[in-house]
């Protein structure tokens, strides 16, 4: 399958991207291409123009600094992973973008990319919302900062707009010391039909003193699992209470079916999943 | 509306390829229907089978999911490239010698990320084989022997590390 | 070395090219001025045409020329189906090319578009506008059945294509039996994806009036004959080509339209056409398998002796028949419902039902996994209902070693087995005794693990055409080979059967390596051309060695038969006293003095001293016929584990036992059985086609049709008996299906079995996690409502 015409450009700068947004509202970025071009194959998207930021060396950087991480926009997955002082700082990212899709894609997807085309079962969802990430924009008018609570507003719909393009991701510093990322994949496509993300610091006695944890796949939106977060807080981290928190967590999701996996089983999983990050982390 | 046309520059099995092209041509028809080099197949439309796998600058990637124009400056290999003086690779001799493939349709693909895994992973367990076949589908094998065949590469690979950096300059000079 | 070659692992002749990236699939012709076709399809899986607008999509740039159904009509026959089984009173419904009145699925063909160009054709499609009167539409074959359901076509009354019943009298037994055991299974619809996409490419000479045509297919004398018939070409000016297949499991067999529109559209605008199915295609215009459902019955005593079966199967067709559809359901599946028991009294009785899906056809295994699996299946329904170990009840009705030949309750003959001495290894490699301890042992810990057994027998190497045509094959199921020594004494052999990943450019050349003691890589294997290979009826049905090879031995047999002349005749002595070893003859007694089948074959081509009367030459032909059917068997194992908190399903181990007869190349006949098992398991747990009301497939990609991946899979534990078939001269039985045929049941069997302490007995495949654990959900409540 053959994507519909459209004209290219590749842009030289990210002001030479903002440039060409701007005079052509049909336009799309393209980074890695592994969300965009899928569905451009399909004839599902036909923008007129396709605006490549891929390569721009000022995307494609990792800063990792004494208060905060910074992640490039086109920065790809196994760039992430293969990255030591950020496994080092936030070792769930490199556990996240490990276990996206297959080897293949990790070398072309990006982090902005995923983040720009917000398919409400992305990996990296769970974690930029357990971790806050600050989603760094930059339109016509300047640049601003969303917050990850604001950026997914609908599946495949984020708070970025149509002239504005992401410049990259960041995470404050210290983030908390227990990290992980635990996914049941969707048997065909290898999307999260549950992903947790889950941040945890607890102290010698094992009684939590933070907890960030985040959910994507189960839920019509990827979501933060804040009653599980407020409940662990100053518990031990038992069994027991991972379970409780699990259920206090998933019921903070909302939930659709489809014909294959009806919604109490996603919230199922999306209980278990917790549960088994943060069992996994004591 | 009358396509544009770029012209793109690629370094393909180490030989300099300019041509115009449209934007929408995807690398993997490039390579097919430009180049000729017909050993690079296409399996799907929504980029999971991984049959189309190239390597892009030493990466194996998806061919049907990358534009000519995006890949403009790039190395590719592709599995007519895997034989190299004569030699077949490693991985082209361990997947005939575990019966790692049937009808051949996927190998092209199977071949490009073994040799990469083989590579970047040579003590990688049984596990972790099938854990990285996920960019995969082959529906002649069940997997079993590709698995064997990964592992004989690493064996082969082992019993001549000397050769294979060799191979492994020459390429990344080429 | 020569008598080493048969049951040795030589590596595969074909990886040389298919390693190198020098395969050559349909999709890698180019041919100077090849236009390319796109077919623009029914969006509807029901509907009336009401027009077709081509005018605007004719302007676009490219394009060369569109055909709708209404440019074809009168100018093709139907697309045929080749099987009409007796008695059935099949409706042999028209099947256009392209339709003009009404579509009936979704994929159905409405225009064709040949531009210069495969992205121009794309884009040409768009631009064709198609004005529908939608229809309702029925996509289960029950509600099909139904009073007052849509018809899909008006001389198909409740959309029944046939009906047919087969077998003995069952009323006395059920109505006698101590126990009847009663399970109705719905076995999935599955999409075959092989990874090649069909293709199809057409070259037409219009000074001499011959077609070329490069087809994915597994049979292309039959695709000749076929398309010969609708396209009007006589077959001496029609050539297949199908040289390397990207796998075919089926779906590469049926005469599809598009492979007939390419053709007619090269013939027509005088160039090369080429098509190319997109993957999202494959979905929903190639053949699908299996979608039965099956009501099963089966009679028994308290300690463990089936007295009865009786089933009464739905087939769903899908929307046309297609080439070898009718057969499948019927033929290849309801001969064989007792499996491998010694059951008195059986009866089949099948209904082939249309629907608005796609066309069903031959699915690796083909009936044979759908009868498996449901004798299976009930064999562990009986033994839990009679409370017997699901082995016990195995062990009391396989049938034993000295009763064969068995002709069971329908006449079939089973020609040799050993089945207790299969299911014995199996058992004796699983330690059965000891799984059983740690499955107790597990579920006080609250973890579940299941054993499920398939001791299976099928039947394949189809097979001797004098049944062909007693059940209704449009076709013979001989095959030929023609062995032809050059004076070097390298060999060119042709078959007509037509492999595509089984690897019998290897294995057909050990067979002639063997007889006529020549080295393997002195042979090459041609096939899958018509023009090359006389005849022949290709690869299916696990017919190719047991078949094919047939012919080969009989042709090698009669080239050295003439070689044993000649050589009499060079070493001056009687032919009865000339020894053939290892590539040499010699006189009886005197191995100094000798002459190699070189030496001999390069005077029979010379001609300068025969023997009086012998024709120079070396090359023999042979079309072999089998006297029957050959019926591989085994037992296979599989242990699965339960995750009750997600439903997940993992194959912990996979324990398969295989007899296919004698093995000529146990590398290949292993690969055979691995990839077999990882399909069948694929139906057990992953796969399956889903529709919606409207009839639009719901899985119609990798994204949510789930393929077998190797993350999925544990190392695959093999071991194999041989029993040689008593009636080819190889001993064959074949193995290409054997692993689908006996996975399915013996995975589904192990998840019962797990599931068994929750009182789950059974479950609609595929066995994904959310139905296994809404399962374990509401037995659990159900448990919790009774206390």
């Amino acid at each position: 399958m053959i994507p519909a015409t459209f004209k290219y450009q590749r842009a030289h700068s990210v002001d030479d991207a903002i440039a060409a947004l701007a005079k052509d509202p049909g336009a799309k970025l393209l980074q890695g291409g592994h969300s965009l071009l899928p569905l451009m194959k399909l004839r599902l998207a036909r923008p007129g123009l396709v605006v490549d930021i891929g390569q721009l060396a000022e995307l494609r950087t990792i800063d990792v600094k004494a208060d905060s991480v910074f992640i490039g926009a086109a920065v790809r997955y196994h760039e992430i992973a293969d990255h030591a002082p950020l496994a080092q700082v936030m070792p769930v990212l490199k556990k996240t973008v490990s276990v996206i899709a297959d080897p293949q894609v990790r070398h072309r997807g990006t982090i902005g990319g995923s983040a720009a085309h917000a398919d409400p079962t992305s990996d990296l969802a769970a974690v930029f919302l357990a971790a806050d990430a600050r989603f760094m924009v930059r339109g016509p008018g300047g640049e601003r900062v969303i917050r990850a609570a604001d950026w997914y507003v609908a599946p495949l719909i984020t708070a970025l707009a149509s002239d504005e393009v992401l410049l990259g991701i960041e995470f404050a510093r210290p983030s908390p010391d227990h990290q992980t990322y635990l996914k049941f994949a969707h048997p065909a496509s290898g999307y999260a039909l549950a992903g947790v993300a889950a941040l945890v610091s607890y102290d010698a006695t094992l009684h939590v003193t933070k907890a960030q944890i985040a959910v994507t796949g189960a839920g019509v939106l990827p979501f933060r699992a804040k009653p599980a977060e407020n409940f662990l807080t100053g518990e031990r981290l038992t069994r027991e209470s991972a379970e409780q928190a699990a259920q206090l967590g998933a019921d903070a999701g909302e939930y659709e079916g489809d014909v294959q996996y009806p919604a109490e089983y996603r919230k199922n999983l999306a209980r278990v999943m917790i549960r088994r990050a943060l069992e996994s982390l004591a | 509306m009358e396509e544009e046309r770029h012209a793109v520059t690629l370094v393909v099995n180490g030989r300099a390829v300019t041509e115009e092209v449209e934007p929408r041509l995807l690398l993997s028809h490039f390579l097919r229907d430009n180049l000729g080099l017909t050993g690079t197949h296409v399996g799907c439309d929504t980029s999971q089978c991984g049959v189309c796998t190239v390597w892009v600058d030493g990466l194996p990637v998806k061919s049907c999911t990358v534009l000519t124009v995006q890949a403009d400056g790039s190395e590719i290999t592709t599995v007519e490239e895997l034989t190299h003086d004569g030699v077949p690779h490693v991985v082209q001799q361990a997947f005939q010698r575990e019966h790692g493939l049937q009808c051949g349709f996927c190998t092209p693909g199977a071949l490009m990320l073994s040799a990469w895994h083989v590579d970047h992973y040579p003590g990688a367990s049984d596990a972790e084989i099938r854990e990285a076949l996920d960019g995969l589908i082959c529906r002649c094998t069940g997997y079993e022997n590709i698995v064997r065949a990964v592992k004989r590469a690493q064996a082969l690979q082992e019993e001549a590390p000397a050769a294979m950096a060799g191979q492994a300059r020459e390429e990344a000079s080429s | 070395m020569s008598q080493m070659v048969l049951g040795s692992r030589v590596l595969r002749k074909e990886d040389v090219r298919l390693v190198a990236g020098q395969g050559q699939y349909t999709d890698d012709i180019r041919l100077p001025g090849m236009l390319y076709a796109a077919i623009l399809r029914s969006p509807h899986a029901h509907a009336r045409i009401k027009q077709v607008n081509i005018k605007a999509a004719q302007d676009m740039p490219g394009v060369v020329k569109i055909y709708t159904g209404a440019d074809l009509q009168g100018k093709l026959q139907s697309i045929p189906t080749a099987w009409i089984p007796p008695e059935s009173d099949l409706k042999m419904v028209a099947h256009p090319a392209l339709a003009s009145d009404k579509v009936r699925y979704v994929g159905d063909g409405v225009a064709m578009v040949v531009a210069h160009s495969r992205s121009q054709a794309e884009d040409a499609l768009e631009a064709i506008s198609v004005e529908y009167e939608p229809l309702p539409a029925v996509h289960d074959q029950l509600d099909a059945m139904k009073d007052g359901a849509v018809q899909l076509h008006d001389d198909a009354a409740h959309n029944v294509a046939l009906h047919w019943k087969v077998g003995t009298e069952t009323d006395e037994a059920f109505r006698t039996a101590d126990v009847v055991v009663r399970q109705t299974f719905r076995q999935q619809r599955l999409i075959p994806n092989p990874m090649e996409p069909r293709a199809a490419v057409a070259q037409f000479n219009s000074a001499t009036g011959d077609m070329t045509v490069w087809a994915t297919s597994q049979n292309p004398h039959i695709h000749r004959f076929l398309m010969s018939v609708v396209l009007g070409i006589p077959e001496h000016k029609l050539r297949l080509v199908a040289q390397d297949v990207g796998g075919g499991f089926g779906s590469k067999i049926a005469c599809y339209p598009d492979e007939v529109l390419v053709a007619y559209a090269a013939r027509d605008l005088g160039v090369p056409v080429k098509w190319t199915e997109t993957r999202a295609e494959h979905f929903t215009i190639t053949t699908h398998g299996r979608d039965h459902v099956d009501e099963v019955e089966l009679a028994g005593t308290r300690d463990g002796r089936v007295l009865a079966i009786r089933v009464k199967a739905y087939a769903n067709l899908g929307a046309y028949l297609s080439t070898a559809g009718p057969g499948v359901p019927t033929i290849l599946f309801g001969l064989i419902v007792n499996g491998a028991y010694d059951i008195p009294q059986a009866s089949t009785e099948v209904y082939g039902v249309f629907t608005n899906t796609t066309p069903v056809d031959a699915y690796r295994g083909a009936g044979r996994p759908e009868a498996t699996f449901l004798i299976e299946r009930i064999m562990d329904r009986y033994a839990q209902e009679i409370g017997m170990d699901p082995v016990q009840v195995r062990r009391v009705n396989l049938l034993k070693k000295e009763q064969f030949p068995f002709t069971n309750a329908f006449g079939i003959t089973y020609d040799s087995g050993d089945y207790h001495r299969a299911l014995d290894r199996a058992l004796e490699m699983l330690d059965y005794a000891a799984l059983r301890r740690e499955q107790a042992s597990l579920k006080a810990q609250g973890k579940y693990i299941g054993i499920g057994f398939s001791t299976y027998v099928e039947m394949c190497g189809l097979g001797p055409s004098q049944v062909a045509g007693a059940v209704g094959f449009q076709g013979g199921l001989w095959e030929s080979a023609t062995v032809r020594l050059h004076p070097s004494g390298k060999a060119t052999v042709l078959t007509g059967a037509s492999p595509h990943g089984q690897g019998e450019e290897t294995t057909f050349a050990q067979i002639v390596a063997q007889r006529l003691g020549l080295p393997v890589e002195d042979i090459d294997i041609v096939h899958g051309d018509t023009d090359r290979v006389s005849m022949g009826w290709g690869t299916y049905g696990s017919r190719s060695t047991a078949v094919g090879g047939g012919a080969l031995a009989q042709a090698s047999d009669r080239i050295l038969a003439k070689a044993r002349t000649i050589a009499a005749h060079m070493l001056e002595v009687p032919e009865d006293a000339v020894r053939f070893e290892e590539g040499k003859f010699h006189p009886e007694g005197n191995a100094t003095k000798s002459v190699s089948i070189q030496d001999v074959t390069l005077q029979a081509h010379l001609g300068w001293n025969l023997p009086a009367g012998l024709e120079p030459g070396m090359e023999a032909s042979a079309f072999y016929d089998p006297t029957n059917f050959t019926y591989p068997f085994g037992t296979h194992v599989a242990v699965v584990s339960v995750d009750p908190d997600t439903g997940e399903v993992r194959l912990v181990r996979y324990i398969a036992v295989d007899d296919c007869g004698t093995v000529i190349n146990p590398m290949i006949v292993e690969g055979q059985v691995h990839g077999g098992i990882v399909q069948g398991v694929g139906q057990a747990l992953y796969e399956g086609a889903l529709y919606d009301d409207a009839g639009q497939l719901l899985t119609g990609s990798f994204l949510d049709y789930a393929m077998p991946k190797a993350r999925f899979f544990p190392t695959i534990e093999i071991d194999r008996t041989e029993t040689p078939s008593p009636h080819n001269p190889l001993g064959v039985k074949g193995v290409g299906e054997t692993g689908t045929i006996a996975s399915t049941p013996a995975v589904v069997n192990a998840v019962m079995d797990a599931l068994s302490s929750f009182g789950v007995t059974d479950l609609a495949m595929p066995l994904t996690p959310p139905k296994v654990w809404a399962a374990i959900q509401n037995a659990q409540s159900m448990k919790g409502g009774q206390s």
